[in-house]
């Protein structure tokens, strides 16, 4: 397991975005597809096969982990696993976030985009 | 069923996941799917969702298996030079392409096999998908709906589909809260031309101004119709359709603003129609505007228009149906003798549209989709004979280090690399369908015109590429990819035809190959029989040699009955002079075409119906002399009409058996008055008794009817029939006669078009169109799926007899006689379709009941069929079965002794 963040960047840009959405709190796979579908401008749609390779990549690299559904959860609810990000996942979504920051500033540099501030 | 078809599919294909990672997450991953498909709705999203999620699926479990997984230890593997799981995907497909290319008739016969259950199915589809799936083509088209009246028996009549009256229709706009807008329209024939140019019949619609707002269609140029000029007494305005611009005046611009002759008078052109506007019809060329005076809206029972609603945003069907339930029970207290059992319905005007045609279509989908799975059943027996052939390879390959995993992808992306050569080719072969499909049935099929090869038609090929290529990839590859190293290199020394499992397994899937054909030819058989029982039916007249013709006589230079009278009686004469022409007459209409009307009618000495009894009222006939000699319809007693039946005459008419049987039960008819109904009308005398004809279909049974004398009519019927239909037999080609015809009509007015010139027989083909069309293609289908199923026992017997060779040679030389060993082999391989045959015949008797409607007297277990049916598929496998058998017994003993 990595223990240097910057190793595993850039990271896919659909593991980015369920790792974002885990930011805001944990969620089964179900709920994950949803957030991640419902996200403005994000323009991504998780099919089943690849949205489970990104959770046993991402778990394996110990970016998250799952654990046992709450105590109040009834029916199949409670049968499911759920992800949270771990301390290890916070900094790789960082490194990750940083480094698009620096992308998107040679990116404002190139024209290609308003610089900050302006109008 | 289908969510728990759907979830099953999904659990096999997680089955291509590594054990490792199935473990991990195959139940989450099923619940997920179960909360996807629970969230969709509708069957083309839910269809989407498990295409894309199979696609899926098989994608990330080939990544992962090709994935080193670092948690086991395992043999190495013996890679290409540069690794990474595309380039090992790719030398697998090379792989497979060379294995092909080693064995290109076993390649083609996959290919060729699928491709025909792929092609079916996905042309098949692309009609169904035309016709019912895909939406009006109207902005929000799913907010049209159709508006009709009913008549239950309570009201006398018993009419489950009925067109309204105008002070329906107003009434219903005017009271309903449910609709944005609500047209009405009537189909109408006009006469253009005329003046020096060739006059000619055309259909059109005559519609309220706001019927093109309501669809939401707007001119090619020009404009259509407003609210102020629908007032009555207005000038005629006429609205073009794109087709018939562009033919009759050659696409001219400059037509808008200008007339055009039309029934005598002059019509301005305003618009012309975009070329994809067909509403209502597709042969819709003109459309005039339908003024309604309000103060004067006509008969509240003068039902023959037909009506259509834009629903308005928040209501819905369902709303709009609540709404007429208190609104029809208003109208019932309004108008008791009318609205008593009758009232309006609502439904979707594209089921309105492709209603009729649903349950056959349907019924094509479920046959071409057996073809498939006994498509997919046969792969599966061939692939699995084929990978038991070649389990020393895979057996050696395992034992050199290649893993499990990576044999269950080879033999998987074998399977994908067949289903896709397959699917294309089936494509190309649903296109050829398609067209060939309307071909034999261009004009029973409603909107046919939007039945092309589309995106939708791709996906659908595709889905079906997929979906075989797990029916019958998996299994094997499932089977195959778990070698048993030592016993499979044993058993290659061994006699018997692979474990006791798989010959289970294909034992199994012979008789389903057999069942499903079993139902197949079961239900063509019954088409087939019923269709054969419909061309022989004797419709009481004569259809041979019989050429038809319309001519309408416009009110404004025929305004007088005399002259309606003397026009008929030249012509008539005329025609009767031409050299070849046996018989000739004019009825206002000729069987299996024309629908004449049904009217009431009073019994002279007999008190009216009351309210709440079957009022009196048959299918009427106007007509002239020589009308049922022309026809061959037969006289049972009395007289028919002869030349001396004349409008000073008294008034005469002829009835037929089922109206004398219905209306004058156990009395003579003849003598007795009756007299269409109302105050002004004659009595007249029944002079004859003419036979029964089937004269709406083929299938219908004959119905009561009268005939009236045309001459007669404007006392008899309240005015003068001006529009006749010509019967004329004679000795030649019946189309022969339409110049002489022509010609005859143009001396005795120049301005009068003839239309619908075409033959009995044609007309009679004509009323059989759609049973035609359903029993072709079921009998095709069924054909295909025998022949499928043939070579599937064929091919399954001949690998066992192969993998026998060896017993069979030594029992030979131990002196078995050649016709046990032949007997024994036939039986063996006729357990299973035996088995199939019978499984079949009882699926037959629960499933077609889905045919009863659309058989002609034929029961849907009808023994007969059963019969041939079983002896035809037992003939059928027994020869299967004997080609084979002749080839083991055949064999030389010592050869089959040392071929082990």
């Amino acid at each position: 397991m990595p223990n240097d963040p910057r190793e595993l960047l850039p990271l896919p840009s659909h593991d980015f975005q369920v790792l974002l959405s885990l930011l805001a709190a944990p969620r089964h796979a179900y709920g994950l597809a949803r957030a991640v579908e419902e996200q403005p401008d994000a323009g991504v749609r998780l099919e089943i096969g690849s949205l489970y390779r990104i959770l046993a990549r991402l778990t394996a690299a110990g970016v998250i982990e799952d654990f046992d559904p709450p105590a109040n959860a009834e029916g199949h609810e409670a049968r499911r696993r759920y992800y949270r990000i771990t301390a290890f996942g916070r900094r790789v979504a960082a490194a990750e976030a940083a480094r698009l920051d620096n992308l998107l500033r040679t990116a404002r540099r190139a024209k290609l985009l308003p610089s900050r501030g302006s109008k | 069923m289908i969510d728990r078809l759907a979830l099953e599919m999904i659990r096999l294909a997680l089955k291509a996941f590594p054990r490792r990672f199935r473990d991990a997450y195959a139940q989450d991953m099923s619940d997920f799917f179960a909360d996807r498909w629970r969230a969709s709705s509708g069957s083309w999203n839910r269809g989407a969702l498990f295409i894309r999620s199979v696609a899926s699926l098989l994608i990330a479990a080939a990544s992962e298996q090709a994935r080193p997984s670092d948690a086991v230890a395992r043999p190495v593997e013996i890679r290409g030079p540069k690794g990474g799981i595309v380039n090992s995907v790719l030398q697998d497909v090379r792989f497979a392409l060379r294995l092909m290319r080693r064995q290109p008739s076993y390649a083609l016969f996959v290919v060729l096999t699928l491709a025909i259950g792929i092609g079916a199915n996905t042309a098949v589809f692309s009609v169904v998908n035309g016709v019912l799936l895909k939406p009006l083509p109207f902005a929000e088209s799913d907010r049209l709906v159709a508006i009709w009246g009913r008549f239950d028996p309570e009201s006398g009549f018993d009419f489950p589909r009925f067109v309204l009256s105008i002070p329906e229709y107003l009434d219903y706009r005017n009271q309903s809260r449910s609709y944005e807008e609500v047209a009405a329209w009537a189909p109408t024939s006009l006469t253009v031309g005329g003046e020096g140019v060739e006059p000619e019949r055309v259909t059109g619609a005559a519609v309220t101004e706001n019927l093109f707002r309501l669809l939401r269609v707007a001119p090619a140029f020009g404009r259509t119709f407003s609210a102020e000029e629908a007032r009555p007494g207005g000038p005629p305005l006429i609205v073009l359709s794109h087709a018939y611009w562009q033919s009759r005046f050659g696409g001219a611009r400059d037509i808008v603003g200008r007339t055009v002759p039309i029934n005598g008078r002059t019509a301005t052109v305003i618009g012309i129609m975009p070329q994809d506007f067909s509403y209502p019809g597709r042969t819709t060329r003109i459309w005039t505007m339908l003024r309604i005076d309000p103060a004067n809206p006509g008969g509240r029972s003068s039902h023959s228009y037909r009506a259509i609603g834009r629903l308005a945003s928040g209501a819905s069907i369902e709303s709009a149906r609540n709404e007429l339930q208190p609104l029809m029970a208003s109208w019932k207290a309004a108008y008791p003798d009318i609205h008593t059992g009758h009232y309006l319905f609502i439904r979707p005007l594209l089921e309105d549209v492709s209603g009729t045609i649903k349950p056959a279509l349907l019924m094509l989908l479920g046959a071409t989709g057996a073809v498939l799975l006994i498509v997919c059943a046969n792969l599966a027996t061939v692939i699995m004979a084929r990978g038991e052939a070649r389990s020393r390879e895979m057996a050696i390959r395992g034992a050199l280090g290649a893993r499990k995993s990576r044999l269950v992808r080879l033999s998987l992306i074998e399977s994908a690399l067949l289903a896709a050569l397959g699917g294309v080719l089936g494509i190309l072969i649903a296109q050829a369908g398609v067209r060939a499909l309307l071909t034999i049935d261009p004009t029973s099929i409603p909107r046919s015109s939007e039945v092309t090869a589309d995106g939708r038609m791709l996906a659908f090929a595709a889905a079906l590429s997929v979906v075989s290529a797990l029916l019958f990839g998996l299994l094997p590859a499932l089977r195959g990819s778990s070698p048993e190293l030592v016993s499979t290199l044993k058993e290659s020394n061994s006699t018997v035809s692979g474990g006791a499992g798989r010959q289970w397994v294909r034992r199994g899937l012979v008789a389903v190959e057999v069942a499903l054909s079993v139902v197949l030819v079961v239900g063509a058989g019954l088409m087939l029989r019923s269709f054969d029982r419909l061309l022989s039916v004797q419709p009481g007249f004569d259809t041979r040699g019989m050429l038809m013709a319309s001519i309408n006589l416009p009110g404004v230079s025929y305004g007088e009955p005399e002259r309606v009278e003397g026009f008929y009686e030249q012509l008539i004469a005329r025609l009767r002079s031409v050299p070849g022409v046996r018989a000739a007459s004019a009825g206002s209409g000729v069987p299996l075409w024309s629908d004449t009307g049904v009217w009431d009618f009073d019994i002279e000495g007999k008190p009216r119906p009351g309210r709440g009894e079957t009022a009196w009222n048959a299918g009427i006939t106007v007509v002239r002399d020589q009308y049922f000699e022309t026809l061959g319809i037969k006289l049972v007693r009395g007289r028919f009409f002869d030349s001396t039946d004349r409008s000073g005459s008294m008034p005469v008419a002829v009835i037929n058996e089922s109206m004398a049987a219905r209306f004058f039960p156990g009395v003579d008819p003849i003598g007795r008055r009756i007299r269409v109904s109302g105050d002004q009308t004659a009595w007249m005398t029944i002079v004859g008794l003419a036979a029964d004809i089937r004269d709406q279909s083929l299938d219908d049974p004959p119905r009561p009817m009268y005939y009236l004398v045309q001459s007669q009519t404007p006392a008899t019927a309240r005015g003068p029939y001006s529009e006749m239909t010509l019967i004329v037999r004679s000795a030649m080609a019946p189309e022969a006669l339409v110049p002489p015809i022509r010609d005859i009509i143009r001396q005795l007015d120049p301005k009068l078009p003839i239309y619908d010139a075409q033959s009995l027989e044609t007309v009679r083909a004509l009323s059989v169109a759609r049973p035609r069309f359903t029993t072709t293609l079921l009998t095709l289908f069924a054909v295909v799926g025998v022949m499928l199923g043939a070579t599937g026992i064929y091919g399954v017997l001949s690998y066992s007899v192969a993998r026998r060779t060896q017993e069979i040679g030594i029992r030979r030389a131990l002196g078995a006689e050649t016709g046990v060993l032949f007997r024994d082999v036939i039986a063996r391989g006729m357990q299973p379709v035996i088995a199939g045959l019978v499984l079949g015949l009882v699926a037959c008797y629960w499933m077609m009941r889905i045919l009863e409607n659309q058989l002609f007297e034929v029961s849907t277990t009808d023994p007969g069929t059963y019969a041939v049916v079983a002896a035809g598929v037992i003939l059928v496998s027994l020869i299967a079965c004997a080609v084979p058998a002749r080839r083991a017994i055949r064999v030389n003993p010592i050869i089959a002794l040392r071929a082990g």
